[in-house]
């Protein structure tokens, strides 16, 4: 991934992370630019909503949640898929 | 519960359990746009992009679903998120993108807020079926029968 098409979204996440967290813990938030645009309960919802507000275009799908997921996936970025001898 | 059972096996019907050693437990899959986006490209008078047709992996090593870049550009869907892998270079940022996964072969429909953005090109598989959607489901490898059974 060489530039980051949401980093503005992503930037304005982190900068009311806090405040997000408080109003509106483990919803989904759908934010475009630095803007919020509606929380829901799940990620589809927050999706449509995007989709007929946007129109196809990136934006940001959020859950205000404090943990940090990191996701693994030990044989695809070890290399390791469909290895032979 | 419904149950799915893939076996390899070879013209006269017996197991083959090189097969799924070599190939791993993969499944038919059509990878297509969510309905909600399908539904814009119908308002923006563009057309609905065909489901891709491949071979998805299951892989009980990843924590997410994941499809191949190549494929979510071709169908037009555009980044909804960001999510921190785990290389062994390092940790990694992928982009994360909903998706709409149909299982042909089971007949099971699913529709996800969002998987993950791979590299898979060169493999024989465009997704990986992870623990995501397993969560939802009972899986079985038999390596001695060269099967594996879903329960959903």
């Amino acid at each position: 991934m060489d530039t980051n098409i949401l980093q503005k979204e992503l930037d304005y996440y982190e900068k009311n992370k806090e405040l997000f967290l408080k109003n509106y813990s483990n919803q989904f938030l759908l934010i475009k630019n630095e803007e919020l645009l509606g929380s829901f309960t799940n990620e589809v919802d927050a999706y449509n909503t995007g989709i007929k507000k946007l129109g196809n275009q990136a934006f940001l799908i959020k859950q205000a949640i404090q943990t940090k997921f990191i996701q693994t996936n030990y044989s695809l970025y070890s290399g390791l898929i469909h290895a032979s001898l | 519960m419904p149950v799915y059972n893939h076996s390899f096996v070879d013209d006269k019907n017996i197991p083959q359990p090189l097969g799924i050693l070599q190939s791993g437990p993969v499944i038919s899959i059509e990878i297509s746009v969510p309905q909600s986006l399908a539904e814009e490209f119908t308002r923006s008078n563009l057309p609905i992009p065909r489901p891709i047709v491949g071979l998805a992996l299951i892989d009980t090593g990843a924590s997410s679903s994941c499809v191949d870049n190549g494929t979510i550009e071709s169908l037009g869907i555009k980044s909804i998120g960001i999510v921190d892998t785990m290389t062994p270079a390092g940790p990694k940022q992928q982009y994360r993108y909903p998706a709409h996964f149909f299982f042909p072969a089971a007949k099971i429909n699913v529709d996800f807020g969002s998987i993950t953005g791979a590299d898979l090109k060169g493999q024989p598989i465009m997704a990986l079926i992870g623990r995501d959607i397993l969560s939802n489901f009972i899986f079985v490898y038999n390596g001695t029968l060269g099967m594996y059974t879903i329960g959903y």
